[in-house]
């Protein structure tokens, strides 16, 4: 029974005859890959258990639209962690149109001022940008989304998203410029 | 996939390291809160194994609700259409005009005659006649020559016993008759007088 339970399709035949235990197995089995995705969406670590608690319950509500052949489940649930930490942060800004650019200039941080930073001071730059630079910023540059997918999902052109990317790099070398000002 | 700066790729490296709050059994007790409301199992907040299909558990309880309440209420109609009926009939229909004693050795044997107030017998053909007791004179013949001296002169009983009917007997004022006429006007309204004649005429 427990080895079964481990079994990743025993737990999603589980999930989907509504089994709680299946249910509750699953999303510990998940819980630090979606919680780590869900940071990169959230302002602290209470924004990401909401982001959290919203997701898993679509998660389970949705099992029987999963089709393996189409992917991993593991790629499924981070899908769905992004849809609800985007959700989240259009919930607090409107993602209006800005001006729109065709190419976005190379950034100009120190890559060994960046090496020696931690993960969480990053992390902390990223949340101070706006809702929608961040949501763009991490998007393309951590999730690998193009500018056309970026577009499709929030609603935005893709000159639009670009003009997003310029503003995180900008921003995000002036707060580490302040923060190392040799 | 798209053209990452060296600088971006390193960010996305960093943040694969960030330490994750150890929060887990705080959210899954928010979502089993939710799932309990969107996806209730059989066995109820918690359940352990349910197998059952999302939304069919949830037809049941509605159910059962909806079949006890018709139940009762059909219940309830029957018991009230009942009680109206029986309530319905008229009082004068509860007891028979034609009523036996239950008490015998305090009246006369036989049948009351509830409307022409009078006890029946039945003689030997089985017909309903007036009560008549075998040591007691019959009061329907008129005796044509009667002795005054004859007659028993009534004892003054200086302490009478009043004996009542037997409680079935005794008839309810309810059956009263009504007054005859208009009431305040009298016999004597009726009378003609001659008015009199104006001598000054």
């Amino acid at each position: 029974m427990i080895a079964e339970a481990n079994d990743t399709t025993a737990l999603i035949k589980g999930c989907l005859a509504n089994q709680r235990w299946a249910q509750e197995q699953l999303y510990r089995q998940f819980y630090r890959y979606a919680m780590a995705v869900a940071l990169r969406y959230a302002r602290d670590e209470m924004d990401a258990a909401d982001i959290m608690s919203h997701a898993f319950v679509k998660i389970f509500k949705s099992i029987h639209s999963y089709d393996p052949e189409k992917g991993t489940l593991q790629a499924w649930i981070r899908r769905i962690v992004i849809n609800e930490g985007l959700d989240h942060i259009k919930s607090r800004e409107r993602f209006s149109q800005h001006v729109e650019i065709e190419s976005v200039p190379e950034p100009e941080i120190n890559s060994t001022i960046l090496e020696q930073m931690g993960a969480d001071e990053i992390m902390a730059l990223i949340h101070k940008l706006p809702p929608a630079t961040h949501a763009v910023f991490v998007l393309y540059a951590v999730e690998g989304y193009t500018h056309r997918e970026i577009g499709k999902k929030l609603g935005i052109s893709e000159g639009t998203s670009k003009w997003h990317l310029s503003e995180a790099r900008k921003q995000l070398q002036q707060q580490i410029r302040n923060i190392f000002p040799s | 996939m798209n053209q990452r700066a060296q600088q971006e790729i390193l960010i996305a490296e960093k943040l694969e390291q960030l330490s994750i709050p150890d929060m887990v059994d705080a959210i899954w007790s928010r979502i089993e809160n939710q799932l309990d409301i969107d996806l209730p199992t059989d066995e109820g907040p918690g359940g352990p194994d349910a197998p059952s299909q999302p939304g069919k558990g949830a037809w049941v309880k509605p159910g059962i609700f909806l079949f006890v309440t018709a139940f009762f209420i059909t219940i309830y109609f029957i018991i009230n259409k009942k009680d109206k009926s029986s309530n319905s009939l008229p009082a004068e229909t509860e007891k028979p005009l034609l009523i036996s004693p239950d008490q015998p050795e305090k009246g006369p044997p036989g049948i009351y005659d509830k409307l022409n107030q009078k006890y029946l017998q039945t003689d030997q053909n089985g017909q309903l006649i007036p009560f008549t007791d075998s040591g007691a004179a019959d009061l329907s013949v008129t005796p044509e020559n009667i002795n005054s001296d004859s007659i028993p002169q009534p004892v003054p009983d200086n302490n009478p016993v009043i004996l009542m009917p037997p409680a079935d007997l005794l008839i309810p004022d309810t059956a009263k008759k009504k007054s005859r006429g208009v009431k305040g006007v009298n016999p004597g309204d009726y009378k003609v007088v001659p008015s009199k004649k104006d001598s000054a005429g």
